[in-house]
This record gives C-alpha cells, structure tokens and sequence, in this order.
C-alpha cells in the first residue's frame, strides 16, 4: 500500500498508531484482507488484480494470513481447471473489522492535532 | 504510522473494498452478441423482406434484438459463474439490477409516450439516452469500460436530438444507423476489448493454479 511508507516526519507522543494485530499492519496483507472483506470469496486471479500484488507475493501473504487462521483456502477443480480461492474467515473478518475501528478512532483523536 | 499516514491508509483500504464490490461475471461475449443482434434487428428494418412494414416491425423486432441479447447475456453470465464457482445471483449482481431498474422502467414508460403521441422519431435518441443513464449508474459496481460505454451511449443520444428528425419514420432513415452504431457497433467494440481482457487475465492465472496444483 503506497500511503503506509515510513516517513521522516517528527511526531509527538501518542500519535503514532500502534496496532494491536501486527499481522494485518502490513501494507500487501492489509491490501488482501480489503479486497476479501468486500466479497464472499474470491479467486486468486482476482485478488491479484485487485490488489497488483505478484503471484509470490501474494502467495507468501495468503499463506501467513492462514497461517493465523485470518483466511480459508480452498483449492479445487472447476469445469476440469483448477482453481484456488480465498475467503475470510470468520476471525479474520473480526480482526479486519477491529483493525479498521482502531485506525477510526485514532484518527478521530488526533484529526487537525 | 503518524496521522497523515493513517488517513491514507484508511482512503487505500476503502478503495480496495469499492473495488472488491465490483460485479465480475459480466462477459465480452455477452456484449459481441448483443451488438450482433441489434446490427442483424437493423439489418431487418434496414432492408425489409417483402411484405414487412418496417414502420410497424419496429418496435416488436427491438424487442426480439432486446430479449435475445438479455437472453445470451444470461448464458454467458451463468457460463462464467460456473467456471468461478460463484452464484449467479450475488449480491453484486442484485446491486447491478437494482442500478439499471429505474433507467429500464423510464426507458419503457418513455418509449409507450412517444409510440402513442405519434412521435416515434425519438424513440432511438431516448433509448440511446436511457441506457447510457442506466450503464453509468451500474458503473460504480461494474466491470471497467462500462462507464465509458455510459458515457458514449449518453452522447450519441443527445446528439442525435440535434440531428435532422425523420417525422414519424422511426424505421427509416438516420433512427435506423444511430441504432445500429451505438447498440450494434459500440457493444461490439466493448465486447472485444473485454473479451481480450478477460483471456490476458486467464492465461498466467491457469498457468500459476496448474503450477500450485502440481506442488501439491
């Protein structure tokens, strides 16, 4: 994600936004939970358009996001062609959600600082 | 991540999400076929066979070239559904219906007013107007190009309300070409741009899934 590069900026203390879940704090993983949250499931072609990430960029992502149970995989044939699929899963929905609120509040606190 | 960065972040994921909502299951193919339908329905009233009035063929042959294509856009639709795994009537698709629902409804109550005033000569004009109100609205949620095709169809129709009328002769003269270019010629553009979209994007997703499958 191209608005999360560090910057040399000077900040006061208590407005830098600390996530509680370092896992979704990263721009590629945090691009994939983005596009997932807004659909039921999605193909990994689709995914990879939407979020411009590389096939193995993606596909180390995914994995850590699975890894942590933020995600479901689904691999499988479709009309003879495999296909793999990606989904939400419930918790990860709820970290997903948890984190936006997070990042909600924080701008609400420190808007016009 | 300071304020500035955090905002940003925010305006990136809600993109991200907007893009996640779109309607993905429309086809090229659909629109390759609607365009040939509405070039073979002005073929039809262009040069009528003998004993067909184009004047009172006009409105039901729209109405056949309007069902085939809603017909194929149906068939392919499911087709692509199936080689997703997707339903066929998802939210996004209920999303794109409820878009093009009022333009549709204004488009018929329009055409019924025109046809029983005897001013049948606008009747391509409002079409032409209608549907590009009607693929504009379902832009936000569709597949890119749509709202560029809005956008041309939108144009054309008020262009052609500057054009030199045909009175009462909706089957005849310019109202024939106006159709028969933007339902038959830009459908048949939109159709192949996306279907060469559709197969750039299917040729290294097969490649990377028989891979993955391979590993396994």
């Amino acid at each position: 994600m191209q608005g999360a590069k560090p910057t040399r900026r000077a900040t006061l203390p208590g407005m830098v936004f600390e996530p509680v879940d370092p896992v979704i704090h990263q721009p590629a993983r945090l691009s994939i939970l983005s596009v997932l949250a807004a659909a039921e499931s999605m193909t990994f072609s689709e995914v990879k358009e939407l979020t411009a990430l590389t096939d193995g960029n993606l596909s180390i992502h995914v994995r850590n996001l699975e890894t942590h149970g933020l995600v479901k995989v689904d691999k499988s044939f479709v009309d003879r062609r495999p296909q793999t699929r990606y989904a939400l899963t419930p918790k990860g929905r709820k970290a997903f959600a948890q984190y936006l609120d997070q990042l909600e509040e924080f701008l609400r606190k420190h808007r016009g600082k | 991540m300071t304020e500035l960065e955090a905002a940003r972040s925010l305006e990136t994921i809600r993109t991200l999400m907007e893009r996640g909502t779109r309607y993905r299951l429309l086809s090229g193919r659909a629109g390759i076929a609607a365009g040939l339908f509405a070039l073979a329905g002005s073929a039809v009233l262009a040069f009528p066979p003998a004993g067909l009035d184009p004047a009172r063929a006009f409105l039901p042959v729209w109405a056949g070239v309007f069902l085939l294509a809603l017909g194929a856009d149906a068939l392919f639709t499911i087709r692509m559904a199936r080689e997703k795994g997707e339903p066929v009537w998802s939210r996004q698709a209920r999303t794109v219906v409820l878009a093009l629902l009022p333009n549709f409804a204004a488009a018929v109550a329009v055409t019924a007013w025109l046809a029983r005033e005897g001013k049948p000569e606008w009747i391509p004009a409002a079409w032409m107007i209608h549907y590009g109100c009607g693929a504009l609205a379902t832009s936000f949620f569709a597949p890119p190009g749509i709202g560029a095709l809005g956008v041309a169809f939108l144009t054309a129709g008020a262009g052609s309300l500057f054009l030199p009328a045909w009175q009462g002769q909706p089957a005849g003269g310019w109202g024939i070409a106006e159709l028969a270019a933007t339902f038959g010629g830009f459908h048949l553009v939109y159709g192949t741009l996306s279907l060469s979209r559709e197969r750039r994007a299917e040729a290294p997703a097969l490649a990377r899934a028989t891979a993955g499958m391979m590993e396994e």
